[in-house]
């Protein structure tokens, strides 16, 4: 045994870590060691001075009253909170699983056989939601006004604590940055604009069809847009980096889009690395920093249209993220509308023409357009992470919060548009790491 | 309600009974406290933190896998409460230094002494300024005399890491509380 290890190993002997060879190895060491025996009896007392400070505290006594002051309502109003359209939506996809299984009825083989032209066929309307929505005429919707926006006043679930999401508007437009203009009225010449050219939202175009991977063996049923053939698919996330248990946060692509930086923590250390994104590359210490300069970037990508901040529907929300389409011809809103009918991922053009909601799933911080504008990647606010293919008009939900991954950021497609990739922490310990999902 | 198993509690808590919820409180407040105080250092943080781990656990109760063990699974969320609270709050300004400073000036009292408040006091400040990363093995460690296993089971993290981490945190502690350890080394209060 060398000193090193052995000066590691006494404190595992102190701790009874060590197995009978392994003790033996080590006081064999120490007989011939003098410095390592010295450090022994320092180890010794370390561990004696740490096992007489770290005893139990006594609490406060009025302690457990201070703790059930803060638990928000009583459980079964918690149950009735979240037994709306989130619990609603879950039980929906459950059972669409379920729908899946029983048509299979195997379990060895759960893939998901049935062709989306059935589920539409079963679950929804036949429509089919074109969200080319350049070329819908202009008479269908100019910008929105929506009738009704008290729901988001008196929603319960605003009291609970965990829906602290704070108002996300990361590119709002510099000029209309005013904060004292929230609440107030809007001038009356726009006011009279808009009464004039306000019509309803858009009349209910169908809706896309979900698509939840089987649990088992992750396929999903792609239908291609150019044929009425459906393609299988595979959606799983897997790790970005094999068999690492360290920390890893805040991935970065680079310029050059080869590769993807982030920051690891090196037993406490915070270094920033890189890998690049070719199958087999190794990851290695970076030698530029890109992380910390993309931080103030964010996801700006353009000034956004007046009108869209001064819509109720989106100054009532309880957050939002905007992001401009690849070719600035569309804009996406994923809005969090505590719970009322404006919850979900909303599409429009630049002028407010066909605005239109293109789920009723979102209301998550993330937002992310594919390179070639055909898919979408958001989150809704419980953290599920789902991606809308556009010309496919079908809506995959790619991670599902309950099964343990949440704090999803930093969410990027690699430059083919055929990967995802995002930061993500294991809810049971907090750690966080990164995460690639195929979704060709 | 206090004869029931912690998983029957939890299931009650999901039905909508909110003493169940608070008989678990009762159970693991002194745990949950312990650990933040020594985590801390700091009465009114460490309520702060045992009120967060309840109010998480309360709220992610409903992901609790009824075919396990609840303890070692809050215990899980309590660390990373913790370990997350650790994270955000800035370091404190002032120096350990002071500290052994004015323990190691007390050369003429009795020996004895170094048994006292005040070496506890020093030992504690000591580890609130270990980084996060080893100063939560360390207290899991030695508070709640948990094997290397578990820490790797609370904290995700492979057992050799545990093992690298403790040693290099009191290989840390070692330095910061080199002449409280020199004098009990001298004086042989050490019980091993």
């Amino acid at each position: 045994m060398e000193c090193q290890e052995a000066r590691v190993k006494m404190f595992s002997y102190l701790d009874q870590e060590l197995s009978a060879t392994e003790e033996e190895a080590l006081f064999d060491h120490l007989s011939l060691c003098h410095e390592c025996s010295l450090e022994f009896s320092t180890a010794t007392e370390t561990h004696s001075l740490l096992k007489d400070a770290l005893v139990p505290a006594e609490p406060p006594h009025d302690l457990m009253e201070r703790i059930m002051a803060r638990i928000p309502i009583p459980c079964e109003e918690k149950e009735e909170n979240t037994a709306g359209f989130g619990l609603r939506l879950k039980e929906f996809l459950l059972d669409l699983g379920g729908r899946w299984k029983n048509a299979l009825g195997s379990r060895q083989f759960r893939t998901a056989v049935v062709t989306l032209g059935l589920f539409a066929l079963v679950v929804y309307s036949t429509d089919v939601f074109d969200l080319q929505l350049t070329q819908k005429p202009d008479t269908n919707v100019a910008h929105v006004e929506p009738k009704d926006t008290e729901v988001t006043d008196s929603e319960p679930a605003d009291q609970v604590p965990t829906q602290e999401n704070p108002i996300i508007a990361p590119q709002l437009p510099e000029e209309n940055n005013d904060p004292n203009t929230e609440g107030e009225e809007s001038p009356g010449e726009d006011i009279s604009k808009e009464q004039e050219n306000s019509p309803d939202i858009a009349p209910e175009v169908g809706k896309p069809t979900k698509v939840v991977p089987d649990r088992d063996t992750n396929i999903v049923e792609l239908p291609q847009a150019a044929s009425a053939e459906t393609k299988e698919e595979t959606i799983k996330i897997v790790p970005l980096i094999e068999n690492n248990s360290q920390r890893m946060s805040h991935p970065v692509l680079s310029q050059d889009g080869r590769f993807v930086h982030y920051l690891y923590d090196n037993a406490g250390v915070e270094e920033e690395w890189e890998i690049e994104l070719k199958p087999g590359a190794q990851p290695q210490k970076a030698q530029i920093s890109l992380v910390s300069e993309a931080a103030g970037n964010g996801k700006a990508q353009g000034t956004l249209p007046p009108w869209l901040n001064e819509m109720e529907m989106i100054k009532d929300a309880k957050s939002k993220v905007v992001a401009w389409s690849p070719d600035m011809k569309q804009i996406a809103v994923n809005l969090d509308a505590a719970g009322s009918e404006y919850d979900g991922l909303w599409i429009t053009q630049p002028d407010g023409a066909a605005m239109a909601q293109a789920t009723q799933e979102g209301g998550g911080n993330d937002l992310v357009w594919s390179p070639n504008r055909m898919k979408i990647a958001f989150t809704d606010a419980s953290e599920n992470l789902y991606v809308l293919y556009i010309r496919e008009n079908v809506l995959i939900q790619v991670s599902d919060s309950s099964e343990g991954l949440v704090n999803l950021n930093h969410l990027f497609w690699t430059p083919d548009g055929q990967e995802l990739i995002f930061e993500g922490q294991n809810e049971a310990d907090g750690q966080k790491s990164i995460y690639r999902v195929a979704l060709p | 309600m206090n004869r029931l198993q912690d998983e029957e509690l939890v299931v009650l808590c999901l039905q909508g009974k909110r003493e169940a919820f608070e008989e678990l409180v009762k159970r693991y407040e002194r745990q949950i406290y312990s650990l933040a105080y020594r985590l801390t250092n700091n009465y009114h943080d460490a309520v702060d933190l045992t009120q967060e781990v309840f109010l998480h656990l309360y709220q992610v109760l409903d992901k609790f896998d009824g075919d396990r063990k609840f303890f070692p699974w809050m215990y899980r969320i309590a660390t990373n409460v913790c370990y997350n609270a650790l994270k955000k709050k800035p370091k404190e300004a002032t120096s350990l230094d002071n500290v052994i400073e004015f323990v190691s000036d007390q050369d003429s009292q009795p020996e004895d002494k170094y048994e006292s408040k005040e070496i506890r006091e020093t030992v504690h400040k000591a580890i609130t300024e270990l980084p996060e990363n080893f100063r939560i093995p360390m207290v899991l460690r030695y508070l709640e005399d948990l094997s290397y296993k578990q820490i790797s089971a609370a904290m995700d993290l492979p057992v050799s890491t545990i093992e690298t981490r403790l040693y290099r945190g009191r290989i840390m502690l070692q330095k910061k509380l080199g002449r409280i350890l020199e004098r009990r080394a001298k004086s042989g209060v050490s019980r091993g």
